[in-house]
């Protein structure tokens, strides 16, 4: 089991190093290049070379990329007040993602907030998703073939790939001005409380609740099925147990774990969906976040959410993995794959 | 998997509802795009004949109102089908037949390669679409070739992965050690005898892909990214007039999401019975 771990753990991180260098290699694919781009079309060459100096984009490429991961002594361009390079003095690893090239404040500040908000509306969305739709599963696969199993099933799939800013739209219409039950957007005033702030987050998290449904519904419905026509299930069914205590103790346990794997596996959709939802409802998460910094070209910004989007994804990875391997004895007790 | 033959495929899809539901809806909305500029009741692009005609309710004029530059809402959602399919299918075919190839090889090769592009592929799959989209457009500047080639670029791997798992099992069987042992060339192996073998596989990976594509290029459009501010485009459409919502101008809004939502589904009901003939 520690090997495991330890293999795993090992793994997330060489796909970070990857990310590192994938974003580092988006940055560059730019036209022109990062400081023409800040200064604008009426810069003289001296600024420029001024801003390229600041930003430290005058130097080879591999030593910036290792001083935005690694980080960046400063020692020899000290001497001026802001002359660290724009991608981190500290270096990524640890914590330092540099400034904002359009806010001017440093990006792992800008991006502790986006997170904390983002988290928020991600919690409300598992905490109302999760149960629901492990409880669409598992009435879909005891109704199998039913009228009620399809329409949970071709119901649950098309609500999952309908994109989220259609969904949103529809309910904003229905929901908030309509019958105006809702608020249109999610941003809570000033000292809401806790309530408040939860009202304000369920419209928006509606959104990402259709879209996750479907696809948690279909791997518990896959699992239920499995589970149901188990030896072990007509063996328990024959032995003359009660058929909801047959579900609780043998289909249901073993249905779960592969969903378990799933939830998680779900995270990247669902910083993918807080763009376009935090968008629409107005809200400070880190999917705003990256659409105000792609829409600037703020590469230091962006290129640090995209880390911060990708080590969520791969801590959640881990953890599913860990969940799963923990709940089944035969990769718990060593058995090799 | 017991070997299904053809006309057994094709009896399951036959009968099955949802594909048939799924192809009518689809078919409809290629029809549109190729021919919706033609039928539609005024010119989509029309600059504004009268600007106090813009954002009129549905009438019997204007089956769904006017837009904010008086432009017709039912002829720009039928002539918006364009866009977002010649654009999904590009990319849907680029990620496709790149990804194909490199699953040929990957599945086929094994070994060191098999495990470096594992690796790349994780990486990719940690970073969410849209933001993988949203980077390269940034770079790239708000382009509709862009959004081909980003949406083609990561579908690559994505089907690749797929590919390579169906070359795995089947590099195992005895028509492959035979035509090893007739010492054919790898490339005449993975194209002509193992590639007619998998083509199932990748028309099903192919019809959940376009599903994606337009989830992701729809997405897009409505973030201001990819597609030029003319062009009838429902995403676009979205992202214009959201904001009059708050005064109960519903219409130029509802119509290009129902369009959108009857589109994502109607192909994914397709994919779906496709992937159920196909097991």
């Amino acid at each position: 089991m520690l090997r495991y771990i330890a293999r795993r753990i090992g793994l997330a991180i060489i796909t970070l190093f990857l990310i590192t260098i994938i974003v580092f290699a988006g940055t560059q694919i730019l036209p022109g290049n990062v400081a023409q781009r800040i200064a604008g079309p009426f810069a003289t060459a001296e600024q420029m070379e001024q801003l390229a100096y600041r930003l430290g984009t005058d130097r080879p490429l591999w030593s910036q990329y290792s001083d935005w991961v690694f980080g960046w002594p400063c020692s020899a361009r000290e001497t001026d007040q802001s002359g660290c390079p724009a991608l981190g003095r500290g270096g990524a690893i640890r914590g330092d993602l540099g400034t904002s090239a359009a806010l001017s404040r440093p990006v792992s500040q800008l991006l502790g907030r986006a997170v904390v908000n983002s988290a928020k509306l991600a919690v409300v969305a598992f905490v109302i998703v999760v149960p629901l739709s492990i409880l669409g599963g598992v009435v879909a696969a005891l109704r199998r073939g039913k009228l009620t199993d399809r329409i949970i099933t071709v119901g649950g799939l098309s609500a999952t790939v309908i994109p989220e800013f259609v969904s949103g739209i529809v309910l904003i219409l229905v929901f908030a001005i309509w019958l105006d039950w809702f608020p249109g957007t999610a941003t809570a005033p000033q000292g809401a409380g806790f309530f408040e702030q939860l009202y304000y987050l369920i419209l928006p998290a509606m959104p990402l609740v259709l879209v996750l449904f479907g696809y948690i519904a279909k791997i518990t419905r896959a699992g239920v099925i499995e589970a149901l026509d188990a030896d072990y299930t007509r063996t328990a069914t024959l032995k003359g147990l009660p058929r909801g205590r047959v579900i609780r103790r043998d289909v249901l346990r073993n249905a779960l774990l592969p969903t378990i794997a799933v939830v998680a596996s779900q995270v990247g959709y669902l910083i993918g969906g807080l763009v376009v939802v935090e968008v629409l409802f107005n809200y400070q998460g880190i999917g705003r976040l990256v659409f105000d910094a792609s829409k600037k070209a703020d590469f230091p910004v962006l290129a640090g959410a995209v880390l911060v989007i990708a080590l969520a994804f791969q801590v959640s990875m881990l953890l599913a993995d860990l969940a799963y391997s923990w709940l089944n004895p035969r990769i718990r007790l060593g058995a090799e794959e | 998997m017991p070997a299904v033959s053809g006309s057994q495929r094709w009896k399951v899809l036959r009968r099955s509802a949802t594909f048939w539901v799924g192809l009518g809806i689809t078919t409809m909305w290629v029809f549109f795009a190729i021919f919706g500029d033609f039928i539609a009741p005024y010119d989509p692009l029309g600059v504004p004949q009268d600007i106090l005609n813009r954002l009129a309710p549905p009438s019997a004029e204007h089956w769904f109102g006017t837009d904010e530059l008086g432009r017709d809402v039912l002829s720009r959602v039928m002539a918006g089908a364009r866009s977002v399919m010649t654009i999904a299918l590009a990319a849907t075919v680029i990620g496709t037949v790149v990804g194909t190839a490199v699953g040929l090889m990957v599945g086929y090769f094994g070994g060191i390669l098999d495990d470096i592009v594992g690796r790349i592929l994780d990486a990719f799959l940690s970073i969410p679409l849209v933001i993988t989209g949203l980077l390269a457009l940034a770079a790239l500047g708000p382009n509709t070739f862009g959004v081909v080639i980003v949406i083609g670029l990561v579908f690559t791997p994505l089907i690749a992965k797929t590919v390579r798992a169906a070359v795995l099992s089947e590099r195992q069987l005895d028509y492959v050690t035979a035509a090893q042992l007739r010492r054919e060339n790898s490339f005449y192996i993975l194209f002509v005898e193992i590639l007619p073998n998998v083509t199932s596989v990748i028309v099903v990976e192919f019809t959940v892909r376009l599903g994606y594509a337009i989830f992701t290029i729809l997405a897009l459009a409505f973030l201001g990214f990819g597609i030029e501010p003319s062009v009838p485009d429902w995403g676009l459409a979205i992202s214009q007039h959201y904001s009059y919502l708050t005064g109960n101008v519903w219409w130029p809004v509802l119509f290009p999401a129902l369009a959108i939502a009857s589109l994502v589904v109607g192909v994914n009901l397709l994919a779906d019975g496709i992937s159920q003939a196909v097991e």
